[in-house]
C-alpha cells in the first residue's frame, strides 16, 4: 500500500446554496515542493465525466470553478511521476492542499509495433508519382525537379552542388557512372521511388569510419521484373536531317543490362550517353587518357548548344550489363562504340603584340574530322560488411584522323593528321578490417600508347628546314609509351567525431617520347635538335594524412589535410649526354573554415600551399611541330612552380525579404624556375622555348552578386560582377616583357512570371577585357550579350518557346549576330507520346562571329553554322 | 604531434560548447495519425502521415515523423556503431513529409517555439501556450482503451472537437493544441480537413535527449516564417538560385519545371491556421 497523505489546512466560509463552487489549492510534492502543470479535475463522482479542471501554476496553485447541485464533489489530482490523488470533497468553497507521493506506477502504453528510430545520415524519398508531371517520360525528367537535385548539361547529376557518388538501381550500381544511359532513357513509370540517400558512404566497410559528405541516388522499380527503355525517331530539313534512338533495358533481382543505339546528323552530341561521372574512392596518380601532342588549326566553338553549329554524322552503340554472382559479389561489363564524322568550316584572324611590333594571320579553316573509338570496362567488385574487394580492367582504343585546309591570302597550306591510341589499365582495391581499424592497399597499373603524325604541305619554317627556300612537305612524326604503377596501403582510424587515415606509397612511371621530323621524299632532319629520344622516369614516396572534424553544431566547420611527399624526376635522352634530375620533399597543407557569424551572415576562408612539376609535355629537349605554325621544345630544367592560393568571402541571405548578397576575393601567387619564350615570326609561325629565369605572377579576383525576388511582380532580379586582374612575365621575340590583363564582367538577369500561361526571361552579359605590357595597354575587346525568351502554355498539353540572342563585340566590323528560335511540344495521351518541332536559325544567319583576346593576342574567328533547319521528332516509351 | 594536440583542444573546446545548449529530455512518445485535405476544394485530396510528440517534464516537442528521423536522430547515436544493414532497414521506414517543423512547448515558460529550416534558413517564432479557450462537454468514449472526454474550441480560424484522456496526466497535444487535463488523444476540426487521431502511446525505454541549438534559429514573426515557406514551396528552383545552388537546363526545361512548382503549390491551399494570429 502506498502512503498517501492528505492534510486540510484551513476549512470552509460559508457561501453554500450557490450552484457554483470556487475550489482552491495548492499542489506539494512529498518535500513540499510546489508543483506547476498538475492537473486538477472534478467531477460528480469516481465514475462520470469532469466538470471542471484546473492546472497548478508555478507556485503549484490551482483554482477551479464548479457548477454543481450535487452535495459532494469527487476530485482528482494527477502529475506524471507521482500516484494520483483522489478525495471525495463536499460540494462547498474550499481551499485545499495536496501533496502527491512519487509512484512508480507505469502509464498504460498501446504500442502497435516497436521501432526504434535510427538514421545514419539521411536519406529522402521521393515518390515519383508525386513529382511525375503529363510530359514527363524518363527518369530525368523526374529527378530534376526534386528539390536539391540539379542536372548539369553534360548530364552530371548533382545534388545540392556537390556530384553524386552513385547511381544505384535496385541497389546495384550497374552504370558505374555512366548513369545518363539509365537516367534519359528509363520509363519515368516503371520508377516507384527515388532514393536520395544524403551522407552516403557506398563502400560498406568504410561504412561507420569514413563520413561521407556526398549523396547517391537509388531508383526503386515499381516490379521485380521491369522492362523497360525509350525510343526517339526524328526528321527534319533542309538538307534532310534524322536522330534516332532505341534504348531497351531489362531489370531483374540478380541481372540488369542496358543496350542504346543511336545515329544522328542533327548536331547533338551523342557521346555524352556515355560519359563516365565515377568516381574513384582511392587516389589515382597516373591515368590512361590520350594524349594530343600534334593537332591541326582549329576555330573557337560557338557558345550555345551544339545543335546548332555541330555538323556531324554519329553513331553511337553501347552495352552494360551486370550480374549479381552471389550475395555482395557482382560482375560487370560496359562496353562502347562510337563513330562519327564532323565538319567544321570557319575563318580566323590573329594580331599578335610583340614589345617590337604588331602581326597579322588571317586563316580561313576548313576541317574534316573522322572519330572511332572503342572503351571497355570490366568490374569484379564484392562489397561486404567486412571486406572490400574491386578490380576493374579497362581498355580504351581511338583511330581518329583529321584533315584541315588552310586557305591564307597568299597560300593554301594542306594538314593531315593521325593520332591512334591504345591503353590498357587496371585497377585493384582491397579493405579489410581488422578489429575496429581498416587497412587499405591499392595498386593501379597501366600501359599506353600514343603513335600520332602531322603531314604540313607546304613546308612550313622554310629558315630553319630548308635555308629559306619554299619547299614541298613537313612531317612530324611522335610516338610515345607509358607505363606505371601505384601501389599505396594505409589505414583509418576513427577517433570520436574525426578520422585520421595516414597512408604510405610509392609510384612509379616510366614514359618514353621518340620523334622526329621528316621533309620531302622521306628525308629525314638529322640534326640532334629536331629529335627525341626522351626517357622521363617519375617517381614518389608518400606520405598522407588527412583530419576531418566536422562540428555538429553547424556553425563552424574546419578541416585540414596535411600530406608529405617525396618526389624524384629523372629525364635522359639517348642524343644528349646530359641527365636532369629533380629530387624534392613536398608538402602542401590545406586549411578551410566556414563560421556562420549569424542568422544571416555567413563567412569563409581558406588556404593552401601547392607544387607542381613539369610534364613530359613540357620536358623534351627536341623541337617538336606541334601544330602547321608551332615548333616547341623546353631544353632547360625541370620546371617546378610554387603556388599560394588564399581565398575569403562573406555571404548576407535574408529570406524574409528574399534578398541574397555574397562577395569574396582571392589570391594567387606563383613563382617559377622557367620563363617561356615565344619568338613570333611574319606569316604568324611561333617558336616557343623555356628558359632557366627565375620569374613570378599574381592574380588578384574579386566578385560580388545579389538576387532579390518582388512578390508583387513575382519577378526576380540578379545582378553580378566579377574583376580580375593578372600580371606575369614573358619573354616576347627575345624581349623581357610583363604582360598585364584586367578582364571586368558584369551579368543581370530578370525572370517574370507575367501571367500563368506566359512566362518571360531576359539576361544580359557585358564584358571588357584588356592586356597590355608596363608601358601600356594595345587592347580592349568589349563583348556583349543578351538573350530574350518567352515560353507560353496555351494549354496543358502544349508549350510554344521563342528565344531571341544578340551577340556583338567592339572589334570586328561586322560583330553582330542575332538569331531567332522557336520550339513547340504537343503530348499526346493514348498512346503516351511526345511530338517535339523546333525551328531552329529563323533567320538563317550564316556564321557566328566572335572575338578574344588572351595576354599578347588577339583573335576575331567566324563559324559557320547550320543553316535554318526545322526537326520533328516523336519521343515515346518502350 | 604538436599540431595534432592543437586540434584535439579546438575539438574538445567545440564538443563543449555544443553540449551547453538546449538538451532536453523525453520519457514518453505519442504517435498519432495526421490526415489532412491539401486542397480545400477537392476533397480526393486528402493525404495522411504520421506524426510525433515527444513528453517530457514540463516540456515537449512535436514533429511530423519524416522529421523526426530525418532531423535529429543522428545525433543520438554513436558514430562507430552504424551498420549499413540498419542504415538499409531505416531507409526503408524513413517516411516522406510535408511538414518539416518541430514545435517545442514549454510549460515553465508558457512557451511553444516553432522552428522550421526552409532550405538552407534557420527560423523560428515564439507563443504563448494553449490559446485555445476550451469548453468541456460531458460526453465520452474509449479510444484505444483509454476513457476520453468531449471538449471544444476555436484555434485560428477552425473550430475543433478533441478528445482528451485525464488517465494520461500531460497537458499536451498534437500541433500547438494542449492545455486540457490530459493527453488529447485525438483531435479535428468540423469540417474534418485535419484530423489528428493516437496511433501509439508508450514511455521510452531510453531516454530520448535531443540537441538543438535553438539560437541558430533566427526569431522571425509567424507571418514571415508562412511568407518564406510559401516563397519557398512556389518556387524551390529560385529558392537553390539564391542558395548558391547553380542549375543549368536544357532550352524550355526550367520554365517547365517552374510551372509544374506553381501548379502544385496552387493546390496546396488548405493550410491548418486559416487566420494565423
Amino acid at each position: 500500500m502506498e502512503k498517501i497523505l492528505f492534510i486540510i489546512l484551513s476549512i470552509f466560509v460559508l457561501f453554500a446554496g450557490y450552484s457554483q463552487t470556487e475550489i482552491t489549492g495548492q499542489v506539494l510534492d512529498d518535500k513540499s515542493k510546489k508543483l506547476s502543470g498538475a492537473t486538477v479535475m472534478i467531477s460528480k463522482d469516481s465514475v462520470s465525466s469532469i466538470l471542471a479542471y484546473g492546472i497548478s501554476d508555478a507556485d503549484g496553485k490551482f483554482k477551479v470553478t464548479v457548477k454543481s447541485e450535487s452535495e459532494s464533489l469527487f476530485l482528482k489530482v494527477s502529475y506524471i511521476g507521482f500516484a494520483t490523488f483522489e478525495k471525495t470533497i463536499l460540494n462547498k468553497a474550499q481551499q485545499l492542499v495536496v501533496e502527491l507521493s512519487p509512484s512508480s506506477e507505469a502509464l498504460k502504453e498501446v504500442i502497435v509495433k516497436s521501432e526504434i528510430l535510427q538514421q545514419r545520415g539521411d536519406t529522402l524519398s521521393f515518390s515519383v508519382a508525386a513529382f511525375k508531371g503529363k510530359n514527363d517520360r524518363v527518369i530525368a525528367d523526374v529527378l530534376k525537379k526534386i528539390p536539391g537535385i540539379e542536372i548539369r548539361p553534360n548530364g552530371g547529376i548533382y545534388y545540392k552542388d556537390e556530384p553524386i557518388q552513385k547511381y544505384y538501381i535496385e541497389g546495384l550500381d550497374m552504370l558505374e557512372g555512366r548513369y545518363n544511359l539509365a537516367n534519359n532513357n528509363l520509363s519515368a513509370d516503371a520508377v516507384s521511388k527515388i532514393e536520395i540517400l544524403e551522407n552516403h558512404q557506398p563502400v560498406k566497410v568504410l561504412d561507420s569510419l569514413e563520413f561521407s559528405e556526398r549523396a547517391s541516388i537509388n531508383i526503386k522499380l515499381k516490379k521485380d521484373i521491369t522492362f523497360s527503355g525509350t525510343a526517339t525517331a526524328g526528321i527534319g530539313a533542309a538538307p534532310l536531317l534524322w536522330q534516332a534512338r532505341v534504348t531497351p533495358m531489362v531489370f531483374t533481382k540478380k541481372r540488369q543490362a542496358i543496350v542504346t543505339y543511336q545515329s544522328n546528323n542533327t548536331g547533338v552530341d551523342a557521346s555524352g550517353e556515355v560519359l563516365n561521372f565515377s568516381q574513384n574512392f582511392y587516389g589515382n596518380n597516373f591515368d590512361i587518357d590520350k594524349e594530343n601532342w600534334v593537332s591541326i588549326q582549329n576555330v573557337s566553338l560557338p557558345p550555345f548548344s551544339s545543335e546548332r553549329w555541330l555538323d556531324n554524322n554519329v553513331h553511337l552503340l553501347s552495352g552494360n550489363i551486370l550480374q549479381r554472382i552471389k550475395k555482395d559479389l557482382d560482375l560487370k561489363l560496359n562496353i562502347s562504340y562510337l563513330n562519327d564524322y564532323q565538319q567544321q568550316d570557319g575563318s580566323t584572324q590573329t594580331r599578335y603584340f610583340t614589345p617590337t611590333d604588331t602581326i597579322d594571320v588571317i586563316e580561313n579553316t576548313n576541317n574534316d574530322i573522322f572519330i572511332s573509338k572503342l572503351e571497355g570496362e570490366l568490374t569484379l567488385e564484392n562489397n561486404a560488411d567486412k571486406n572490400y574487394f574491386k578490380d576493374q580492367l579497362a581498355f580504351n582504343g581511338s583511330w581518329n584522323a583529321k584533315r584541315g585546309l588552310i586557305d591564307r591570302p597568299d597560300t593554301r597550306i594542306m594538314q593531315q593528321m593521325g593520332n591512334p591510341f591504345f591503353g590498357i589499365k587496371n585497377d585493384l582495391g582491397l579493405l579489410r578490417t581488422v578489429g575496429k581499424q581498416l587497412i587499405t592497399f591499392t595498386s593501379n597499373t597501366g600501359f599506353a600508347e600514343n603513335n600520332q603524325d602531322l603531314l604540313v604541305k607546304p613546308g612550313q619554317f622554310e629558315a630553319i628546314f630548308n635555308d629559306g627556300e619554299p619547299y614541298e612537305q613537313l612531317q612530324q612524326l611522335v610516338s610515345t609509351r607509358k607505363i606505371y604503377t601505384d601501389n599505396s596501403a594505409g589505414f583509418t582510424k576513427a577517433l570520436g567525431k574525426f578520422t585520421i587515415a595516414p597512408k604510405f606509397g610509392f609510384s612509379i612511371q616510366n614514359q618514353q617520347l621518340d620523334t622526329d621530323i621528316f621533309l620531302e621524299d622521306g628525308e629525314e632532319v638529322l640534326d640532334a635538335d629536331f629529335k627525341n629520344r626522351t626517357e622521363f622516369v617519375e617517381s614518389s614516396v608518400y606520405f598522407k594524412n588527412s583530419f576531418r572534424f566536422k562540428s555538429k553544431d553547424e556553425t563552424w566547420n574546419l578541416s585540414l589535410s596535411t600530406p608529405l611527399e617525396f618526389k624524384s624526376f629523372r629525364l635522359d635522352d639517348d642524343n644528349f649526354e646530359e641527365t636532369r634530375e629533380l629530387d624534392r620533399l613536398i608538402f602542401e597543407p590545406y586549411f578551410s573554415m566556414n563560421k556562420k557569424l549569424s542568422a544571416y551572415w555567413d563567412a569563409n576562408a581558406s588556404a593552401a600551399l601547392r607544387y607542381d612539376f613539369g610534364e613530359l609535355q613540357q620536358l623534351y629537349y627536341g623541337f617538336l611541330l606541334n601544330g602547321y605554325r608551332n615548333l616547341n621544345r623546353y631544353n632547360a630544367p625541370i620546371s617546378e612552380e610554387t603556388r599560394q592560393i588564399y581565398n575569403a568571402g562573406l555571404g548576407y541571405r535574408n529570406p524574409l525579404k528574399q534578398l541574397f548578397l555574397s562577395a569574396s576575393y582571392s589570391y594567387n601567387y606563383s613563382e617559377n624556375n622557367l620563363l617561356y619564350s615565344s619568338n613570333i615570326g611574319e606569316n604568324g609561325t611561333t617558336i616557343l622555348e623555356a628558359v632557366a629565369l627565375d620569374n613570378n605572377s599574381d592574380n588578384h579576383s574579386f566578385r560580388a552578386g545579389g538576387s532579390k525576388y518582388f512578390r508583387k511582380m513575382k519577378t526576380t532580379l540578379k545582378l553580378n560582377t566579377s574583376y580580375n586582374l593578372s600580371k606575369r612575365q614573358q619573354l616576347l621575340n627575345n624581349t623581357l616583357a610583363e604582360v598585364n590583363t584586367r578582364s571586368l564582367n558584369f551579368r543581370g538577369s530578370l525572370d517574370a512570371e507575367i501571367s500563368s500561361w506566359l512566362i518571360a526571361n531576359y539576361s544580359g552579359n557585358y564584358t571588357t577585357y584588356t592586356s597590355g605590357f608596363e608601358d601600356g595597354d594595345f587592347q580592349t575587346i568589349e563583348t556583349h550579350q543578351h538573350t530574350l525568351d518567352l515560353y507560353f502554355y496555351p494549354k496543358d498539353n502544349q508549350y510554344l518557346s521563342a528565344g531571341g540572342e544578340y551577340y556583338g563585340n567592339s572589334l570586328s566590323e561586322n560583330g553582330t549576330n542575332y538569331f531567332v528560335n522557336l520550339g513547340y511540344q504537343f503530348t499526346f495521351e493514348k498512346p503516351k507520346m511526345d511530338l517535339n518541332i523546333s525551328w531552329r536559325n529563323i533567320l538563317n544567319t550564316d556564321t557566328f562571329i566572335n572575338a578574344y583576346n588572351n595576354e599578347y593576342y588577339y583573335v576575331q574567328s567566324s563559324y559557320r553554322l547550320r543553316p535554318s533547319q526545322v526537326l520533328a521528332t516523336l519521343k515515346f516509351t518502350l | 604531434m604538436k599540431l595534432k594536440l592543437f586540434l584535439l583542444v579546438i575539438i574538445f573546446s567545440l564538443k563543449i560548447s555544443a553540449q551547453e545548449k538546449h538538451g532536453e529530455e523525453y520519457n514518453y512518445k505519442a504517435t498519432y495519425q495526421l490526415d489532412y485535405q491539401e486542397d480545400s476544394t477537392d476533397q480526393n485530396s486528402m493525404k495522411s502521415e504520421t506524426v510525433v510528440l515527444y513528453l517530457g517534464e514540463g516540456v515537449s516537442r512535436y514533429s511530423s515523423l519524416g522529421k523526426a528521423v530525418e532531423d535529429s536522430l543522428t545525433a543520438t547515436l554513436d558514430p562507430s556503431n552504424k551498420s549499413m544493414a540498419e542504415f538499409y532497414r531505416i531507409r526503408s521506414l524513413t517516411p516522406d513529409t510535408d511538414f518539416h517543423y518541430k514545435i517545442f512547448k514549454n510549460y515553465n515558460d508558457n512557451e511553444l517555439i516553432l522552428a522550421e529550416k526552409i532550405f538552407k534558413d534557420q527560423l523560428k517564432y515564439k507563443q504563448t501556450l494553449n490559446p485555445i479557450d476550451w469548453e468541456i462537454q460531458s460526453e465520452t468514449k474509449e479510444i484505444l482503451g483509454y476513457k476520453v472526454q468531449k471538449a471544444s474550441g476555436s484555434f485560428a480560424g477552425r473550430n475543433y472537437e478533441a478528445w482528451f484522456a485525464p488517465e494520461l496526466p500531460f497537458l499536451d497535444g498534437p500541433y500547438k493544441f494542449g492545455g486540457l487535463p490530459g493527453l488529447i488523444l485525438e483531435i479535428s476540426d468540423t469540417k474534418n480537413h485535419y484530423r489528428f487521431s493516437i496511433m501509439e502511446f508508450q514511455e521510452l525505454k531510453k531516454i530520448v535527449s535531443k540537441t538543438l541549438n535553438l539560437d541558430d534559429y533566427k526569431e522571425v514573426s509567424q507571418g514571415d516564417l508562412d511568407q518564406v515557406r510559401g516563397d519557398y514551396k512556389r518556387d524551390p528552383l529560385t529558392a537553390m538560385t539564391n542558395g548558391g545552388v547553380t542549375i543549368h537546363w536544357k532550352d524550355g526545361q526550367e520554365e517547365e519545371a517552374r510551372r509544374k512548382f506553381q501548379k502544385r503549390h496552387k493546390k496546396q491551399n488548405n493550410p491548418i491556421e486559416l487566420q494565423p494570429k
